[in-house]
């Protein structure tokens, strides 16, 4: 410990203690500042003097054991004594653990139903329903585990089903509401359709995996109209082929453009018809 | 001369077209064999320019899509955000942003019966309607400063509580708003001329708009009852009492341009009534900032949300990968839909009939084109 380190633990003592004309009386700016600062810090901690090394660990692990101690009394259910809790940061510290738990359960659960699956599965979400219902008439039509989020489909078998969901009295799904591509990584594109029933009202996702180097999806522009501009759109953003689209050209890029800008790998071109393109600015944030 | 088709261009810069559009027409002699409309002339990368900036940077985008109903945009994304964070807004936010969502719906409802208006050659009822809409900018500046991309609406929050006043302004505003409804139904909704050239023209068979996923007031005029404030009640909707209009013939067929106008007319009646009771049930006190999260980092997945924007159905599709940065919005735009059924709406008819039908649409291009 320096001299300097010292001289601040004396002037904090003191300051913790009552004393604070003698903090302020110190002439060194930078010294009184260091002082106030750990002052503001020992006064966070629960007024627990930051004297020694030895007594700081002390803190530490006491205020680990209390934070186990609510988490575990969080998870069953009882808010009553974190939300007690008068140090604002060990509250906040007891809050964002709890979530935490929370969050690791859930994801052990996720496990769980992959493992065994049908078990957890809410059967009245559409998802489900109907990925049950397309897997008894199409048995080898879908691509992953049943779940609630959406239903995949393999490409070959979705111009089938896609018919299928329109028809059948019990799906009647007549509304193509959205077609987003997405570009997933590991060279994969996904196709993400939302289908909206207006008889029944009930909602569907649909999402078709392709890979990116041959990206082959049957068009379903026939079957809902709507789909004609969504595909149009998906294709001039991330070069996916609708096969058997009447009309598949760019939609709101320039017809003559290269690439598919909202691929990963995207490369802007250097000109456009004499044009200088932009290149946009990688920035993180954090 | 028989049978030949003559291709007719109209756009990209023409007055009827609300916007910066190109229609590439087949006529054969006036009557209309097809259109091919071309898009694009207003595309800002608005998907792309999302997944590099963070998701509160991503609301001024938004406001700049649907440029004449900016509230309702905010309103959409914000709701989707909060969906995918599981952040539960104050009361009085919720309220807030209800009377805002109204009074733009308002706003955006009168520009598009003015302009339509003034399309079909009605000159002064548009200056009529846009003095009122003024008010309501007024009101909107007075809140946040902005009269066109307010950014008002914040992920978990607003910007800006309401000013002092506010309410007693809105009140006097509706106060003399409502008469004002009956004189543009004297001045234009019946008006013998406009009803010449809108009743039974463009008729949108309710199938037909279900299938090129029209929707909004267009759907409605098509007798379908479909309004997700009704239907999919999101926020707080479902403590309100309207009515969803839809399109009854009364001058004409079900579905023809009449019926899109005035489906429109009767939505601004019953915006006033929800402004109403959402005026009187807000509460007094409450910090409109208090769930405003710190750090926007909602947690991997993705979500399909959407709600009722001036136009119709608006969705947003966010991927989040777990970072303060977007990995994808999608935003489903309802103009992108009602425009791709112009062609079907408007084979058949004359030429000038097109101007009509592509008026009632209500299309705006800063949506289609992003």
């Amino acid at each position: 410990m320096t001299d300097q380190e010292k001289q601040i633990q004396e002037y904090v003592e003191k300051g913790l203690s009552g004393d604070m004309a003698s903090v302020n009386s110190i002439e060194d700016r930078i010294l009184r500042g260091k002082v106030k600062a750990a002052i503001v810090k020992a006064k966070r901690l629960g007024g627990k003097k930051e004297s020694s090394q030895l007594k700081k660990t002390d803190a530490r692990s006491s205020t680990d054991d209390i934070i186990t101690k609510l988490v575990d009394e969080g998870l069953t259910g009882n808010m009553e004594n974190i939300n007690a809790l008068d140090d604002r940061v060990l509250r906040a510290k007891v809050k964002s653990a709890l979530i935490k738990a929370k969050k690791q359960t859930v994801k052990k659960s996720d496990k769980t139903n992959l493992n065994s699956p049908n078990l957890d599965l809410n059967k009245d979400n559409p998802n489900v329903k109907f990925a049950e219902l397309i897997q008894q008439k199409f048995p080898d039509a879908i691509q992953c585990e049943i779940n609630e989020e959406y239903i995949g489909i393999k490409p070959d078998y979705w111009l089938n089903v896609a018919r299928w969901l329109k028809s059948d009295p019990a799906a009647s799904f007549d509304s193509l509401q959205c077609v987003t591509g997405t570009d997933i990584g590991e060279s994969k594109l996904d196709s993400r359709y939302n289908l909206h029933s207006m008889k029944l009202g009930h909602l569907i996702e649909i999402r078709i995996e392709v890979p990116i180097e041959n990206p082959k999806i049957p068009s379903i522009e026939q079957i809902w109209r709507s789909g004609d501009w969504f595909e149009r759109e998906t294709y001039d953003m991330y070069g996916i082929k609708y096969e058997g689209h009447r009309d598949l050209r760019r939609m709101l890029l320039p017809e003559d453009w290269e690439g598919y800008p909202l691929r990963k790998d995207y490369q802007e071109q250097e000109t456009y018809h004499g044009i200088i393109v932009k290149k946009i600015k990688e920035e993180v944030w954090d | 001369m028989d049978g030949d088709l003559m291709t007719i261009n109209m756009g990209p810069n023409h007055p009827a077209t609300h916007g910066v559009l190109r229609l590439k027409c087949q006529t054969d002699g006036e009557i209309i064999s097809g259109i091919t409309p071309v898009i694009g002339y207003l595309h800002r990368c608005f998907e792309k320019h999302s997944e590099n900036v963070t998701y509160e940077q991503v609301i001024p985008y938004v406001d700049r899509c649907d440029y004449l109903s900016s509230m309702t945009m905010d309103f959409g994304y914000v709701v989707a955000v909060e969906k995918l964070m599981n952040i539960e807004v104050p009361e009085k936010v919720e309220y807030i942003r209800v009377v805002m969502a109204e009074l733009q719906r308002i706003a955006s409802h009168l520009l598009a019966l003015g302009v339509y208006g003034m399309d079909m050659g009605a000159f002064t009822p548009m200056l009529y309607m846009l003095k009122e809409r003024e008010r309501i900018l007024d009101l909107f500046e007075l809140t946040c400063g902005a009269r066109l991309l307010y950014n008002y609406m914040w992920v978990g929050g607003l910007s800006h509580d309401l000013p002092r006043g506010f309410v007693e302004m809105t009140y006097q505003f509706l106060d003399q708003f409502e008469p004002k409804i009956d004189e543009y139904d004297n001045v234009l909704s019946n008006n013998k001329i406009f009803v010449e050239r809108t009743a039974d023209i463009g008729v949108l068979p309710p199938d037909v708009a279900v299938n090129y996923g029209v929707t909004g007031p267009n759907l409605r005029a098509s007798g379908v009852k479909w309004d997700l404030r009704k239907n999919e009640a999101y926020s707080i909707y479902d403590r309100f009492d309207f009515e969803v209009p839809i399109g009854e013939g009364i001058k004409g067929t079900v579905g023809d341009c009449w019926d899109r106008y005035y489906v429109r007319m009767i939505e601004i009646r019953e915006s006033v009534k929800i402004v109403r009771q959402a005026l009187a049930k807000m509460p007094k006190d409450g910090d409109v900032h208090k769930a405003v999260p710190k750090k926007i980092r909602p947690p991997k997945g993705s979500i399909y949300s959407r709600t009722e924007s001036s136009r119709g159905d608006l969705g947003y599709y966010i991927i989040s990968d777990g970072t303060p940065t977007p990995s994808r919005v999608k935003m489903r735009s309802p103009s992108f839909a009602s425009l791709s059924a112009i062609s079907e709406i408007s084979e058949g008819w004359m030429m000038s009939d097109m101007i009509s039908v592509l008026g009632s649409l209500d299309i705006v291009l800063g949506e289609i084109d992003r």
